[in-house]
């Protein structure tokens, strides 16, 4: 056999690792250092601790190829002048314990790469020194070569390298960027990465496309979205200290869950290098909401502020137990005097959002193997308000109107208060150099009380009559996640590599006691009103009580197989999943009724015992007419619902370095899908999925000169429907249209082509140019369904669409202009044009009112445009770092409407934020923050003939920030 | 070793792949009709083709279709009662496009449609509403709404069988006569009732005389597009309109009455034209003779009728009393609409008597709201309305009727305007009665 030239060209399947703690530090044991951070918490951690004092060090680190960053298992390091050494692990690690004080060299060495010697490495007692080596392979450098630990510095930017190697097109943000950019959760970090954009501070867009198109995985596994109305996740529940790096894929690969815009893999830490503990409070100002003596929101429990319902929202009496008008007007009575009495939202001044984190990780030995863990605990609450909110559901009437006819309008304030408390355990063990096995704990809680007034007209209904409408809620959701993952190396059986993941997550949201109240009332001259509930015009004051459930199981193993093909170092992928989702929705229902109408524009009047049914100022107890206010029991079974879905998935793909400039990647996925959600009413129809699926994916590299790739890919991917847009559940909202699943939804498939040019100058510094075309079959749009009287929103398969643009990227350290030497600028713009073709039913219905309308229309949530920029500054002398982040999204659809009613689009938002820290000493940091400094309006609005009419808008206000961070390692 | 780790490892994930079965096979469907206590289920197959018996009663489960091709035949006598409760649990009888209803019932022995809990000997008071949904008929004439047909209100979208609309404005769906209907309306979610009786673009071949609504909690009567012709309709006590039609109604009318509830209650008239668009065709414009339409008083702030949305419409000969508002049309900036209707003779009311009605003006009774174009047009659209009152023969006078005697003591007799289609009886007095009232007898409003 000859020299096998091992430069794997890519990483270990789905394991991104960004080992950019490459600074040589000198850590002291924190048993033996006193601090009011250790008296406090060190308690908790002598679990974890085994060292003892002592006069010896460890060294560790990890031995990559320089080139291909590919982690070289069984590198030998050996410190010179004794027998003493280690060899690198699967993850390429190694670890020596037990080194007597004082500096030593140490030489490394591995099969057909130069050998390194490092001088000049200092051990301290009871410390741990972490050094990072990078061998060249013999082909391109020396046969030996001896470097002094101090020049061993980290200068290059892990994602950046990987992204340069990578097979597919792929971009991500390491711990340590986040670290930098300040972000405390997923949501902020993610956005900071090309081609991202990240919506109400939670849901992510990649490529303008909506979040129906991305994907979020941990670990590789998928997780649940809490909120049953959408299609991912929310990004904010992972807390950043937690997070060894996220990637977002944005060309589909056969070994990766499909997906179309984006696919954003978490990554959690395993083996932090050294211990670490990292305390953060923070404190934000939002000119809106915060220290508001106006701040909407009502009586409810006592634990609300923390995010948990007491039990006050429990309904008094089941709905279905609730006596039928006019069988036992007796018992009707109680009942109703039973249920509470709040309906209406009050004012209480609210205070500042607060936001408190800690993480604990370190690296041990447990039974005389590595052990790593990181346990992380945040909790924030934040408050959001706005009086300046608009609802208005319009209409075009005319071909020759001037403007769009009002069926609604109103004018919203809200109050919304969430509370997040989120966990987050990993740990990890090495059974030797060629086993690890993992696990990972996730808890996340939030609470979200929240309290809405509006205050508007229903012209559509009736002209001069104002309603007035109230609504409280509260939803608490949380999700448990647990994982267990492991990774072998089978070294005989030809270098194969094996990862497997099982996870199992369960998710709840209950939302109990949902109440809404609505009246209108007629002013007349001088000043009085004329107060009324008209159940034909609005629905009766009432509760909901909703309940959803969900497991979800996730079970991945992956193979890798190296091979040598035409001399090149090529590898054969593939692997199984299984998907498993179960959800249980419920819902519960409480109307108030009453058969005579005693409302005088007061809420808890009208609530009142005294004018509850026979008791009622009307009520004629002989003939009985004008009974008063009862309740019902109004559940819509239709409502409940479950829902099943299974997706096995196999693939099976290969790596191929074809020359040393050419590169192939192919792969085919295939994914048979089961899926079903079921009304609990009977006779209702199911919507029912049965799809099975080759997926292709055929990824192309040629690196022109070195540091410059161009790629071209070909991949096929779908998007599925959500239980939720398959399922009968009507959603309510006094001021907005029902939305409605439909159960005739198929799931869409897309070509996509990709072909980008990427030149990296210098490592962190990059320019690429892109250009991409997708062909959408049956894309799943919101629509406004054009059969219903009322206004009812629905989801539908258009036949077509096609997506094709342009995507720049251009990340540069302005190092050549002296002054701006620590500063940096980076840059991202997608162009996007998408075109669906109107369906002729629906084009005839739109040239009825306006003659000539072109038979295209964009993507259903395609923006057309992508702008994000940073303007940074980094100084490791002074430790001061800043940056000036912009964001702004085109507009985009957010409702197709039907007949010629110009569509609602949601309008761009410029986002501008700017965020500052400063290193107060080795472990103090300081951060300031400004957010959302341009503060414009969220909009979807109707535009016609030049004039925008609000379908929904509000402003959320800028918010300001302090925070200080301890950290400790 | 390492072969070992490999075999269990690939048998752990096996396991997890194969061993998590837990697909559950929902029940199939219940039969359709639970014998033996007339309880009427409907699994999709609707009433079938059946007989419901003079005497029986019958209990409606839910929505119970009446399918395409299927005739459903009620005999003088039946009663059929709808179960109680809102939403999901609300109950109604509903006629599908190409299903017949044959409802014909006498003086003696009229049918009824009522809730469960009436006993028809008082247990409900005419007070009581919503109790179950109500009587829905749906058929295959035209409507100006696009596309041409639409889900009736109140029927959810996934259920097909509520579709209405078609291009056989002779489209026959049976006979309904001596009907009462009662006590329904029941909230079906999100501010959507059921009316008392539904029209959802009934054709003229459809046979409807004689049809009392009491007590329902949303409109009385609602006719979406369509072209049904109804005579001897008295509608009381109804929660929200007691006459309103939309999506294009071209049908015709004799002996209207509406009596209201002094609490409740919304408009005598509600009068739309077109939905989406709303200036859609045809227009709307029915013609009703001889209306009675008593309101709910001086201090109630109800008007009697408005038109708009494009609405338009004859009343002729014709009584209204007791309202605080009298008549609306609407008149919109730079768009087709009802006072346009007005403007080019398809809306019109002739000969018509009002007492107790706004401030008795003619600019009192005949009122134009909306914008105009500018103030000047919204100025003189009012001017030429208000002295339309007179030119077209209506007057302020008391024809002595009451809320429980709609029989005029005072005949209104001056003045009448012509029966232009032989359709209607060309009777030589105003408003729905002569010296007779026909609704005596047979229904609950003038029982009580």
């Amino acid at each position: 056999m000859g020299i096998v030239k091992n430069r794997l060209p890519q990483l270990f399947t789905r394991k991104y690792k960004f080992h950019n703690h490459l600074w040589l530090g000198k850590v002291p044991n924190p048993q033996i250092r006193p601090g009011l951070i250790r008296i406090l918490l060190l308690q908790s951690l002598l679990l974890f601790s085994f060292r003892a004092v002592s006069q010896t060090g460890t060294l560790r680190g990890r031995i990559t190829d320089a080139e291909t960053g590919e982690e070289l298992i069984g590198a030998a390091v050996l410190i010179e002048g004794t027998i003493t050494g280690a060899s690198a692990d699967l993850d390429g690690d190694y670890s020596i314990s037990d080194i007597p004080a004082g500096e030593i060299n140490i030489r490394c060495t591995y099969i057909s790469y130069e050998s390194q010697t490092i001088t000049g490495v200092e051990i301290k007692p009871d410390g741990i020194v972490v050094l990072d080596i990078k061998l060249k392979s013999v082909s391109v450098g020396l046969e030996e070569v001896v470097v002094s630990a101090k020049a061993v510095r980290n200068t290059e930017s892990a994602i950046l390298n990987m992204q340069k190697k990578s097979a597919s097109v792929m971009d991500g943000i390491s711990a340590q960027q986040i670290r930098k950019s300040g972000d405390s959760d997923a949501a902020g970090a993610v956005g900071r990465i090309t081609g991202v954009s990240v919506e109400g501070g939670k849901y992510v867009y990649v490529r303008g496309l909506g979040d129906r198109y991305s994907k979020t995985t941990l670990n590789g596994a998928e997780i649940p979205g809490l909120d049953p109305e959408r299609n991912t996740v929310q990004m904010d529940i992972f807390p950043t200290n937690a997070i060894e790096s996220m990637i977002v894929h944005k060309s589909f690969s056969a070994n990766l869950n499909t997906f179309t815009g984006g696919l954003i893999d978490i990554v959690t830490k395993d083996f932090p290098e050294e211990f670490n503990l990292h305390f953060s409070a923070s404190y934000e100002f939002n000119t809106q909401s915060s220290l508001n003596d106006n701040f909407l929101t009502y009586d409810g429990g006592k634990n609300d502020w923390i995010g948990f319902d007491d039990g006050t929202r429990d309904f008094p009496v089941q709905p279905e137990n609730i006596p039928l008008y006019p069988t036992d007007r007796d018992a009707i009575d109680g009942t109703t005097r039973k249920f509470n009495k709040i309906m209406e939202p009050n004012k209480k001044r609210s205070f500042l959002n607060q936001n408190y984190s800690l993480s604990v990780g370190n690296q041990t030995k447990l039974f005389g193997k590595a052990f790593g863990y990181t346990i992380g605990v945040n909790y924030k609450n934040e408050e959001k308000y706005y009086n300046d909110g608009e609802r208005g559901i319009y209409k075009l009437t005319d071909a020759n109107a001037g403007v769009l006819n009002t069926e609604q309008k109103y004018n919203e304030t809200a109050g919304i208060y969430e509370s997040l408390f989120g966990s987050l355990v990993s740990v990890n063990y090495k059974l030797n150099n060629s086993n690890k096995l993992g696990y990972v704990l996730m808890y996340n809680h939030s609470g979200i009380k929240n309290a809405f007034d509006y205050y508007g007209e229903k012209p559509e209904d009736e002209i001069g009559m104002f309603i007035q409408s109230r609504e409280l809620g509260f939803k608490e959701r949380s999700i448990l996640a647990n994982q267990l993952k492991g990774e072998h190396f089978f070294e005989q059986m030809g270098k194969l590599r094996i990862n497997w993941i099982v996870s199992y997550t369960k998710s709840k949201q209950v939302e109990p006691d949902l109440r809404f109240f609505t009246n209108s009332y007629y002013p007349d001259a001088v000043g009085d009103a004329q107060y009324e509930i008209n159940p034909s015009k609005y629905k009766v004051p009432s509760r909901f009580n909703r309940a959803m459930d969900e497991i979800n199981l996730d079970n991945k193993i992956h193979f890798e197989l190296p091979f040598t093909l035409l001399g090149s170092a090529s590898k054969f992928k593939f692997g199984a999943a299984y998907v498993y989702k179960d959800r249980g929705f419920s819902e519960q229902k409480i109307d108030y009724l009453a058969q005579v109408q005693y409302y005088n524009g007061s809420v808890s009047d009208y609530l009142d015992d005294s004018n509850i049914g026979q008791d009622n100022p009307l009520y004629d107890p002989v003939s009985r007419r004008n009974y008063g206010l009862y309740v019902q029991n109004a559940t819509d079974i239709r409502n409940s619902y479950t829902g099943t879905q299974s997706v096995l998935g196999a693939y099976a793909m290969v790596d191929m370095p074809l020359t040393e400039k050419f590169r192939m990647e192919l792969g085919l996925r295939y994914e048979a899908n089961k899926m079903e959600s079921a009304s609990k009413k009977k006779n209702h129809k199911k919507g029912e999925l049965d799809d099975k699926d080759f997926l292709p994916a055929i990824n192309l590299t040629l690196t022109v000169v070195k540091n410059m790739n161009i790629r071209l890919a070909y991949t096929r991917t779908l998007s599925r429907p959500t239980f939720r847009e398959v399922a009968p559940f009507a959603s309510y909202s006094p001021v907005a249209p029902t939305i409605v699943g439909n159960p005739d939804l198929k799931r869409a498939l897309i070509d996509n082509i990709d072909l980008k040019w990427e030149y990296f100058m210098k490592p962190g510094e990059v320019v690429s140019f892109g250009l991409f075309y997708k062909n959408f079959t049956d894309p799943i749009e919101m629509v406004d369904n054009p059969v219903a009287v009322n206004p009812e929103i629905s989801f539908q398969n258009v036949s077509q669409a096609i997506n094709y643009g342009l995507e720049t990227e251009f990340r540069k350290s302005l190092d050549f202009i002296n002054p701006l030497r620590n500063m940096y600028l980076g840059i991202n713009f997608a162009y996007i044009r998408s075109e669906v073709s109107i369906d002729p039913e629906e084009l005839e219905l739109i040239r009825a009112l306006v003659p000539g309308h072109p038979d295209t229309r964009p993507l259903f949530g395609q923006a057309p445009y992508i702008v994000n920029g940073i303007l940074g500054f980094d100084s490791k002398k002074t430790g001061l770092l800043a940056s000036m982040v912009f964001n702004m999204t085109g507009e985009r659809i957010s409702l197709v409407t039907k007949g010629g009613t110009p569509d609602v689009f949601q309008q761009p938002v410029p986002v501008l934020d700017l965020n500052i820290r400063k290193n107060l000493n080795k472990h103090f940091t300081l951060s300031l923050k400004a957010k959302n400094l341009l503060n414009a309006l969220n909009q979807q609005a109707y535009t016609y003939k030049g004039i925008k009419y609000s379908y929904y808008g509000y402003s959320m206000g800028r918010v300001f920030g302090i925070g200080v961070s301890y950290r400790f390692r | 070793m390492k072969k070992v780790d490999l075999r269990i490892l690939v048998a752990l994930f096996a396991i997890f792949v194969f061993g998590v079965t837990s697909c559950s096979k929902t029940d199939d469907q219940e039969p359709g009709k639970k014998t033996g206590d007339n309880t009427i289920v409907d699994n999709g197959n609707g009433t079938g083709t059946t007989t419901w018996k003079s005497g029986e009663t019958y209990f409606l489960e839910g929505f119970v279709f009446v399918n395409e091709g299927q005739t459903l035949t009620i005999e003088p006598g039946c009663v059929i009662k709808g179960k109680a409760g809102q939403g999901e649990n609300a109950s109604a009888l509903i006629v599908a496009r190409g299903g017949k209803i044959m409802a014909e019932g006498t003086a003696d022995s009229p049918i009824v449609f009522t809730a469960e809990a009436d006993d028809l000997n008082g247990s409900v008071s005419i007070t009581d509403r919503g109790l179950w949904g109500g009587l829905i008929i749906l058929g295959n004439a035209g409507l100006n709404s696009t596309p041409g047909e639409s889900q009736i209100e109140g029927i959810p979208t996934s259920e097909p069988r509520g579709r209405y609309g078609g291009n056989n404005d002779d489209d026959n769906s049976g006979i309904v006569k001596y009907v009462s209907i009662r006590h329904g309306g029941t909230d079906i979610g999100d501010g959507n009732e059921i009316n008392g009786l539904t029209l959802g673009a009934v054709g003229s071949g459809t046979e409807i005389d004689f049809v009392e609504v009491i007590a329902n909690k949303d409109d009385g009567i609602e006719f979406f597009g369509g072209t049904a012709q109804l005579k001897h309709v008295l509608v009381a006590y109804v929660g929200d309109d007691c006459f309103d039609y939309d999506e294009g109604f071209r049908g015709k009318g004799q002996f209207w009455c509406a009596i209201q509830d002094s609490n409740e209650g919304d408009r005598c008239g509600e009068h739309d034209g077109g939905t989406d668009p709303e200036t859609g065709t045809p227009f709307a414009i029915p013609t009703i003779y001889n209306a009675t339409y008593f309101g709910r008083g001086a201090d109630a702030g109800k008007r009697t009728i408005t038109f708009r949305d494009n609405a338009g419409g004859h009343y002729l000969n014709s009584i209204f009393a007791n309202q605080s508002k009298g008549i609306d049309i609407e008149n919109l900036a730079d768009a087709q609409d009802s006072y346009k209707q007005f403007a080019d003779g398809n809306l019109s009311l002739e000969g018509n008597v009002f007492w107790d009605v706004a401030d008795g003006t003619a600019e009192g009774i005949f009122k134009v709201s909306g914008s105009g174009s500018d103030v000047v047009d919204s100025t003189l659209a009012l001017q030429a309305f208000a002295t339309y009152f007179e030119t077209a023969n209506n007057v302020v006078a008391n024809p002595g009727i009451s809320k429980n005697n709609p029989v005029p003591s005072n005949p209104q007799t001056d003045n009448l305007a012509s029966y232009n289609n032989n359709w209607f009886d060309a009777v030589t007095y105003k408003g729905a009665f002569g010296a007779e009232n026909w609704a005596a007898g047979w229904t609950k409003y003038f029982s009580e």
